[in-house]
C-alpha cells in the first residue's frame, strides 16, 4: 500500500508544493523567518517543532489564512501567495476538526462539492465513496455530536479529501485523541495518503507521530527551519544539538581537541573529524543503543573504541535492559543492552567494557554538527 | 454495597442549619416577592374577568366588541411588523458589530447599549420633539427644500413605528450578537478552506448558526411590542389604539371586569403565540435531533 496507485478517485492526486523565502512578521516578531520549503508530489512532509516554533503560521499561509509579509508559495507551479483561500483548492483538517454542527456528516462531507456545484448524484456518490475510504459507512444521517473523537476526526479528513484536493494540510489532526486511537488513526492516514497520491503537509509536535509517518521532517525552532531530512538522516545525522535532543537520547560529553585529532571521551581519546581545530571544545555523542557491553577484559573488535567501565544501575524495561554506567574518571553514561538468552545481565558494581563504533559517533561545535 | 453494611450511628448527624444549604429554599425570598406581586394580581385579574357569576361574562363582553377586535388586530400588525423591521435592522448590525475590529465593535455596542440605559418615556418624547410640526425632521426637510410645509409625523403610524423599532431594536441585536460572538471562528475558516465564498459563508455557516439568537430576539420583541403603552399612546394617533391603552381606557372609566376581561385575553393570546413560536422553532430543528 506504499505505492501511490490509481485509487477509486481516480489518478494519484498529489502537487508540488514550494514555499520560497516565505516570512510572516506580525509588529516587531517573526514568526516564520525566510522559510524554504520544497515537497515533492505525493510526499508526506512533517512540520515539526514546539509551541511557537511557526510550524502553524507557515501551514496557516499555505491554507491562506495568513497573508506571508514576504516571499512566495506554489503549488503545482501555480503561485497562489494571494488567492483567497476559497479558491486555493487545499484541504485542511483542523485540530478541532471545525465540522459544521448544524449538517450531517453527509452534509459536511458534501459541502466542497455544493460550493463547487456538483449534481446531486455526485455528491451522493462522492460522499459515499469518501465514507467508505475512512471507514463510515452508514454514518452518514449522524450529527458530529453523535460521533466519538475519533470518528469526528475521519469526518474531516474525509470533508478534506472529497474534492480531491492536490494538497492535504493537517494541523495536530490527532491531538485531541488518546494514545490508542491516536497510533491507529496515524496509520490510517498513511495508507489513504499512499493510496491517493496526497501531498501531505502535517503539523505536530509529537516527534514519534513525526517519525513513523513522515517521507520528511522539517524541523523548526523560533520561526526557522534547522534541518528538513528523512527520520534516518534526522536521527542518525542531526545537524545541531536541538535536532539531536528531539529525537531519542544521547550521550553527550564535553571535551576538547587535543593536537593529535583526538578528544579525551571520559579518560579514552577518540578520533574527530578533521574540521574539529585543535584547542576547540566539542561535544562528543553516542546513542544509548550504540554502545555494546561485554565483561570487562574482552577483547575489542577491530576499529572499535572500548572503555573501561562500572555498572553503576540496572534497571529492566521489558525489551531491553537500561544500564548507568561509570567511567574511571567519573563521567556517566547509558547503555540500551538488547535482551539476549545467550547473554547474562550485569550487576550493579561488576566492571564491563563499553564498546561502540567510531562512526556512530556525532561531533557538535558550538551547537552545530561537524562532519 | 460496603455503605449498606454500615452501621446506623454511621449516618451524618443532622446539622443545624443544614436546611439553608438546600438550593431551592435560596429562591424562597423571590418566590414570596412573585407570589404577593405577581401572582395574586395575576389571580385576582382573572377573577375579575370570569365575573361574579363565573360565566365568563366580562370576557364575552370583550371578545364580541368590535372595537376590541379591531384593537387587537392593531395591535397584531404593529407587533410583526415592528418585529420584522427590527430583524432586518438588526440582523446586519449585529453581524457587522461581531465581525468589525474590537474598537469600532465596542463603539456600535455603546450605540446600541446607551440609549438602552435611559426610559422608554424619555426616548419617546424625544422623538415628539424629533417629528413634531416644528421639529428638527421636518424643519430639515423644509430648510432643504424638499417640501414646501410641514408633514404630519407625529400622532401617526409612522410615528409609532419609528419610536417602536428604536426602542426595542436592542432586544433583537444583543442576542443576534451574542450567538454570532459564540460561533467558532474555525468554522468560518473551515468553509472557505472548503470553497464557500463570502456569502456561502454567511448563508450555510452563518446564518444558520444564528438563527437561536434570530429567535431568541424575534420572540423578546414580539412580546413587548403586544403590550407596549408608552410609545404608542404618546405618538400615534387615534387610528393607533393598541391592546395596552384599550386596558389603560377601561381602567380610567372604573371598568375593572372588562379591564380584566381585555388583559386576559391578552395574556392567553401572547401565551398562545409563545408556545406556538417555541415549538414551531425549536431549537432541536436548528440544531439536529439529539441535542
Amino acid at each position: 500500500m506504499t505505492e501511490p496507485t490509481p485509487g477509486p478517485l481516480g489518478a494519484p492526486l498529489g502537487a508540488a508544493v514550494q514555499f520560497d523565502q516565505v516570512s510572516k512578521r506580525y509588529g516587531d516578531a517573526l514568526a516564520v523567518d525566510r522559510v524554504d520549503i520544497d515537497v515533492a508530489a505525493g510526499e508526506f512532509l512533517t512540520l515539526l517543532g514546539a509551541s511557537g516554533s511557526g510550524k502553524t503560521t507557515t501551514l496557516m499561509m499555505l491554507a491562506g489564512f495568513q497573508m506571508p509579509s514576504s516571499g512566495e508559495i506554489r503549488v503545482g507551479g501555480r503561485q497562489i501567495t494571494h488567492v483567497a483561500p476559497a479558491a486555493r483548492n487545499v484541504g485542511m483538517v483542523f485540530q478541532s476538526y471545525a465540522l459544521f454542527p448544524h449538517m450531517t456528516v453527509a452534509e459536511n462531507i458534501a459541502f466542497p462539492l455544493r460550493m463547487r456545484k456538483a449534481t446531486a448524484a455526485a455528491k451522493g456518490e462522492a460522499v459515499a465513496r469518501v465514507l467508505s475510504i475512512v471507514g463510515l459507512e452508514g454514518l452518514g444521517g449522524r450529527y458530529p455530536r453523535q460521533l466519538s473523537g475519533g470518528q469526528q476526526q475521519r469526518v474531516a479528513l474525509a470533508r478534506a479529501i472529497v474534492f480531491e484536493p492536490p494538497v492535504l494540510l493537517m494541523d495536530e489532526p490527532l491531538g485531541a485523541l488518546d494514545k490508542h486511537l491516536r497510533a491507529h488513526l496515524q496509520t490510517e492516514i498513511k495508507r489513504i495518503q499512499a493510496r491517493l497520491g496526497l501531498t501531505v503537509l502535517y503539523v505536530t509536535h509529537d516527534q514519534e507521530e513525526a517519525l513513523t509517518m513522515s517521507d520528511r521532517i522539517c524541523i523548526m525552532r523560533d520561526g526557522r527551519i534547522l534541518q528538513t531530512d528523512s527520520p534516518e538522516t534526522l536521527y542518525d545525522r542531526p545537524a545541531d544539538t536541538y535536532v539531536a535532543g528531539f529525537f531519542g537520547e544521547s550521550n553527550i560529553v564535553a571535551a576538547r581537541a587535543e593536537g593529535d585529532g583526538r578528544a579525551l571521551f571520559g579518560p579514552t581519546p577518540v578520533p574527530l573529524p578533521r574540521a574539529v581545530r585543535a584547542g576547540e571544545a566539542v561535544e562528543c555523542a553516542i546513542r544509548p543503543e550504540r554502545i555494546s557491553l561485554a565483561p570487562a577484559g574482552a577483547p575489542a573488535f577491530g576499529e572499535a573504541l572500548a572503555v573501561p567501565a562500572t555498572v553503576t544501575a540496572s534497571t529492566f524495561v521489558g525489551d531491553y535492559r537500561r544500564y548507568e554506567l561509570a567511567l574511571p574518571d567519573g563521567t556517566a553514561l547509558s547503555v540500551r543492552h538488547p535482551l539476549r538468552e545467550t547473554q547474562a545481565g550485569f550487576a550493579p558494581g561488576e566492571a564491563v567494557t563499553a564498546s561502540w563504533a567510531p562512526g556512530a559517533m556525532r561531533f557538535f561545535v558550538d551547537g552545530r554538527a561537524v562532519a | 454495597m460496603s455503605a449498606l453494611a454500615e452501621p446506623m450511628a454511621a449516618a451524618p448527624p443532622r446539622r443545624a442549619g443544614a436546611a439553608w444549604r438546600k438550593p431551592g429554599l435560596l429562591v424562597l425570598p423571590l418566590l414570596a416577592f412573585l407570589a404577593v406581586f405577581y401572582l395574586v394580581p395575576v389571580l385576582m385579574m382573572l377573577s375579575r374577568a370570569s365575573g361574579p357569576a363565573l360565566d365568563f361574562a366580562p370576557v364575552q363582553a370583550a371578545l364580541t366588541s368590535g372595537v376590541a377586535a379591531q384593537v387587537f388586530w392593531i395591535t397584531l400588525k404593529v407587533a410583526v411588523i415592528t418585529t420584522l423591521a427590527t430583524l432586518v435592522l438588526g440582523y446586519p448590525l449585529a453581524l457587522f458589530t461581531a465581525i468589525a475590529p474590537p474598537w469600532l465593535s465596542r463603539l456600535l455596542l455603546a450605540a446600541v447599549m446607551i440609549p438602552f440605559w435611559s426610559s422608554i418615556l424619555v426616548r419617546s418624547y424625544a422623538w415628539m420633539v424629533l417629528l413634531g410640526r416644528q421639529g428638527m425632521v421636518n424643519e430639515a426637510l423644509i430648510g432643504l427644500g424638499l417640501i414646501e410645509t410641514p408633514m404630519r409625523l407625529l400622532n401617526t403610524s409612522f410615528a409609532v413605528y419609528v419610536g417602536m423599532i428604536h426602542i426595542l431594536l436592542p432586544f433583537m441585536v444583543l442576542p443576534i450578537y451574542a450567538t454570532m460572538k459564540g460561533i467558532d471562528g474555525r468554522l468560518v475558516w473551515a468553509a472557505e478552506n472548503l470553497g464557500a465564498g463570502a456569502l456561502s459563508v454567511l448563508r450555510f455557516v452563518i446564518l444558520p448558526l444564528s438563527l437561536p439568537g434570530v429567535f431568541a430576539g424575534v420572540l423578546v420583541v414580539f412580546i413587548l411590542c403586544l403590550g407596549f403603552y408608552v410609545t404608542p399612546a404618546l405618538l400615534g394617533g387615534p387610528g393607533d389604539l393598541m391592546a395596552s391603552m384599550l386596558i389603560a381606557q377601561e381602567v380610567d372609566l372604573y371598568n375593572w371586569d372588562l379591564a380584566s376581561a381585555y388583559a386576559a385575553v391578552l395574556l392567553v393570546v401572547t401565551l398562545l403565540i409563545v408556545a406556538a413560536f417555541s415549538r414551531l422553532l425549536s431549537l432541536d430543528r436548528v440544531m439536529g435531533a439529539g441535542r
